[in-house]
Formats: C-alpha cells, sequence, structure tokens
C-alpha cells in the first residue's frame, strides 16, 4: 500500500474495484474514515465496513472480524482524514540536499525531508519528526543497502547537523532539521513510492516518469516508456493485439 | 499483592525511597520468560533491535562493543547511553538460576541449526512412484498448496497470539488438511500421481514441506517401501544390541513387507 497521502481518493477507488489491497486493516481504516465523513454513525460504518469487507472476500469470516472492525471504527473517529494531495520541497532544500557528499546520502535526507513535511502536514505539531521504520524510509529513498550502512548513513547526517535523534536508547525517530518553512517551493511530490527517484530526476534528468503507472524509474534507454512492469504488461498487450489483428477471420 | 512490590513510582510516592525497597521491587520479568511469553520476547527483541540501531547511528559503535567498554574510556553520551540501556531492558537480566540455566542452554544451541545444516543435496526423486501427469494439474495444485501455506500460516499465528491448547489445535489442523485433502482429490482422483505433482510443488523450490506430508504421508512411504523391495529396517530392544540409547540397548531388525500393501500402478 505504501504512503497514502489522499485517504478519499484512495477508500473510493478501494470502494470502486472492491479490492482491500495488500494491507486489509489499513484499507479498511480508509474506508470508515470515508463513511464518517459521509456522516454515517459508528454502527452503520460497522455495518457497511462487515458488507465491504465480504463484497471484497467472500471467505473472511465476519465473527472472527468484528473486534478489528470496532478498533478500525474508533481509529476513523479519533484521527481525521489525510486528504494531502502534494508535498513541497523548498529550493533551499533541494540545495542543501546537492552539498553532501554522496548519492546515497542526498536521497536520503531528500526523503526524510519529505517525510518530515508529510508528517507536519498531517499532525502541525509534529515538529520535523519522521517515525516511520527504517526499511520503508530506505526504500522509499531507493537506497539498497545493509542495516549496518544504513546506521552509519544516518550517522553522517547526524553528524552534518541535518538530523536528529531521540534521547531514549530504544527510539528510533529521526528528527529533521534542516526544515525550510519560508523559501521558494521547488517541485512538490505527489507520489510517496520512488521519493529518491523523484529527486534524481530533479537534479540530474535521466530518470523517466512511467506513463502507465506514473513510477520514477532509472532511464535505461532513448525509447524507454514505461516501467519494467508496465512495460511487459504493454509488450503483452500489443502482442494479444496483434494476434487478433492476425486471425481476423477468426474473430469476425 | 501489594503495589510497591512491583511499582516504583508507588515507593517513590511515600517520600523519600529506601535504596533496600528499591533494589527488591520486582518491575519486570527475569529473563528465561521470554520463552514463556511471546509478547515479551518480542518487546525484548524489538527493544535489542532498536538499541543496537541506535548505539550505531549515535555513536559508530556497536552496542556489544559500548557495553564492553571501560566506563572511563566512554564519552558522557555513551555513558548515559550504557545506563538508561540496563535501567529501560524490559526483562530482568540478574544471574538468578533459570537465567543461568537458560543462558547455559541459549550457548550450546547457539547456531545449532545452521551448523546441522546438510551439505548435500537432498534427491527427493526416491520418494516418487513415477506416474505422469498434465501441466493444468500442476498449476492447480500449485494455487492450492499456496493457499494451504497462507491458511497455516494465519492458524499457526491465532494459536499463537490465542495460545490455544494443544488438543484444539490438533482437532483444528485435522479439519484444515481434511479440507485440502478432498480439494486435491478433486484435481487428481490417483493418489500416487497426486503424490508425485505434491512432491514436485513442494521440493523443486524452497519453501515449506508441510503440504504434500500432511496430504500424502502415506504414499511417500509405501514409494519408499516399494522402491527398497519391500524391506524396512529398525531399531528394537534387545540386551545384546550394539546400539546404546536412553540407557537401554537396541538393534537392527530387518522386515519384508509386502502382500497387504497396494502398490503403485
Amino acid at each position: 500500500m505504501g504512503i497514502v497521502t489522499n485517504e478519499r481518493e484512495y477508500a473510493e477507488l478501494a470502494l470502486l474495484n472492491l479490492d482491500l489491497g495488500e494491507h486489509p486493516t489499513e484499507t479498511l481504516t480508509c474506508v470508515a474514515k470515508l463513511y464518517k465523513a459521509q456522516g454515517f454513525s459508528r454502527n452503520d460504518i460497522q455495518n457497511r465496513l462487515g458488507t465491504f469487507l465480504v463484497r471484497c472476500d467472500p471467505q473472511a469470516n465476519i465473527v472472527k472480524w468484528q473486534d478489528t472492525l470496532t478498533r478500525i471504527v474508533k481509529t476513523a473517529f479519533k484521527y481525521p482524514m489525510i486528504e494531502i494531495n502534494s508535498v513541497p520541497v523548498m529550493k533551499s532544500e533541494i540545495d542543501l540536499c546537492k552539498t553532501i557528499r554522496s548519492v546515497q546520502r542526498q536521497r536520503l535526507l531528500f526523503t526524510l525531508i519529505c517525510l518530515a513535511r508529510l508528517a507536519n502536514m498531517i499532525k502541525p505539531e509534529n515538529n520535523n519528526w519522521v517515525n516511520r521504520n527504517d526499511k520503508e524510509i530506505f526504500t522509499l529513498a531507493n537506497v539498497k543497502t545493509v542495516q549496518t550502512k544504513q546506521s552509519l548513513l544516518l550517522n553522517d547526517l547526524m553528524i552534518a547537523g541535518l538530523i536528529s535523534f531521540s534521547k531514549k536508547v530504544d527510539n528510533i525517530n529521526i528528527r529533521v532539521e534542516c526544515i525550510d518553512n519560508d523559501g521558494e517551493i521547488a517541485f512538490e511530490v505527489s507520489d510517496f513510492r520512488n521519493v529518491g527517484n523523484q529527486y534524481m530526476k530533479h537534479v540530474k534528468g535521466n530518470y523517466i516518469e512511467c506513463q502507465s503507472c506514473g513510477l520514477v524509474v532509472p532511464r535505461t534507454g532513448n525509447r524507454q516508456k514505461y516501467c519494467t512492469k508496465c512495460a511487459g504488461e504493454v509488450n503483452r498487450q500489443k502482442a494479444r493485439e496483434y494476434w487478433k489483428n492476425a486471425h481476423k477471420v477468426y474473430f469476425s | 499483592m501489594p503495589k510497591n512490590w512491583y511499582d516504583k513510582g508507588a515507593i517513590l510516592k511515600d517520600g523519600v525511597a529506601d535504596p533496600a525497597k528499591i533494589n527488591c521491587i520486582v518491575d519486570r520479568k527475569p529473563y528465561f520468560m521470554i520463552y514463556i511469553y511471546s509478547t515479551l520476547r518480542k518487546q525484548y527483541n524489538t527493544y535489542i533491535t532498536n538499541t543496537k540501531k541506535k548505539a550505531m547511528r549515535e555513536f559508530r559503535r556497536s552496542l556489544d562493543d559500548l557495553l564492553a567498554a571501560d566506563p572511563d574510556s566512554l564519552s558522557e553520551r555513551e555513558r548515559e547511553f550504557v545506563h538508561y540501556y540496563h535501567v529501560r531492558m524490559p526483562v530482568g537480566g540478574s544471574d538468578c538460576t533459570m537465567n543461568r540455566i537458560c543462558r547455559h542452554i541459549e550457548n550450546e544451541f547457539d547456531g545449532f541449526v545452521a551448523k546441522s545444516k546438510a551439505t548435500a543435496k537432498f534427491d527427493y526423486t526416491v520418494m516418487k512412484s513415477g506416474c505422469r501427469y498434465s501441466q493444468r494439474q500442476y498449476k492447480s495444485l500449485e494455487r492450492l498448496y499456496r493457499e494451504y501455506n497462507k491458511r497455516l500460516q494465519g492458524f499457526m499465528q491465532y494459536t499463537k497470539t490465542e495460545r490455544v491448547d494443544d488438543d484444539a489445535r490438533v482437532a483444528w489442523r485435522y479439519l484444515i488438511d481434511n479440507e485440502f485433502r478432498a480439494a486435491c482429490y478433486a484435481l487428481s482422483s490417483n493418489r500416487f500421481q497426486l503424490c508425485d505433482i505434491l512432491l514436485d510443488i513442494c521440493y523443486r523450490k524452497e519453501g515449506s514441506k508441510a503440504f504434500v506430508w500432511a496430504m500424502c504421508a502415506d504414499e511417500i512411504t509405501e514409494n519408499l517401501i516399494n522402491r527398497n523391495g519391500g524391506k524396512i529396517w529398525f531399531p528394537t530392544e534387545d540386551a545384546g544390541g550394539d546400539i546404546e540409547f536412553a540407557g537401554r540397548r537396541f538393534k537392527i531388525v530387518e522386515k519384508m513387507i509386502g502382500d497387504e500393501m497396494e502398490w503403485a500402478s
């Protein structure tokens, strides 16, 4: 599922496609928030969630899901719906990223800035904290490295004074110290999938946006239009159409 | 139970705390209990993972390195880190008898599974009967295999979190197996053919082998006996035997199994 910045859009899409996604609880929470926004009562929302769940997965045991659904409804009433279309990144922040020595560190800092900004937009009193797990942060930053190296990369940023950590020994949240709220907007991040690649596209340019799914991937050829996954699907679609045209006589 | 037995706050609330009372407080479970309570184990593991990460992030030093270092050689922040590492530890690591037994067993079995891994590749075809089957049957059963694994994973998780007793677990597992056995026979009615397909599905790739053993354990045994000309060897208790186990002596006996078996065609 990744990071959902617009829960309304996500819930409407889930209701339309009857799709629970990879994380059913998160999808159901978004749907519950949508129902809440539409003015339904707690009981109505729970019943509707049950119906939606069974329509998506007819084998789901609704009795076993009751406690989870109650918890989801409670969460929907506790937290407001997130409706953020894009996260702005300032020019000064991009310039700061460019001054860092390695590309991996640049991508990581850029991702942390985006995540801190997103968290600030969701909760204004967040104070630039990022409380996501390392795996998620490094996947978003498109930095593939071992755990020890991840910690060392973060240490480099800490020494440079760009981030800081909590004082608690077992708290691994990160505070971004270089957020600029009053600068000139350089560009806006609306897709929280390959944030590191989006930075690279903005800075270096040798990256493309897939024409099918919008994912930013490294350019590997001059005629490249799609990401690997979509390219396979488009090729299959073309082959099907070619086969259909070549055997038109059977279909007429 | 009086609150001041397990709550540090309750002692401190009364005014000046008696250091003897603070030392006797039971505010955390002992270390060995991580093998009894899964929630405590998770809490402990998360704590250790996070502190290891934090030590590397903040000091570029591993946690073990920090703990082993002489306190005088550490910076003030490092000393503070080590102090709070012990203070916030979710389990008590004192040298009580149970903790010592637990650590001894841990050291004894550390890396045991990794060391005991077979180097030679297992040839699973010895368990097959050699029946032919279609690609369609293979694909359908592969789908069923994935579904079984998913279901079993969910089931195991449920039994673990709910601490379901063994009898109920076995009964439920039996029901799940029966349900999937019926689905398997609907796709391949020849039990030896089914066994071959499932062996190929489970043993060609790395992954769970539970499905084939749950569905076709009898067929695998029959195939192995058949391949061995109906002969089986097993240990039996004998005072003059050459194998010693659990204080008794055993010897290997050979037996022919034949007429009562239904062989694969």
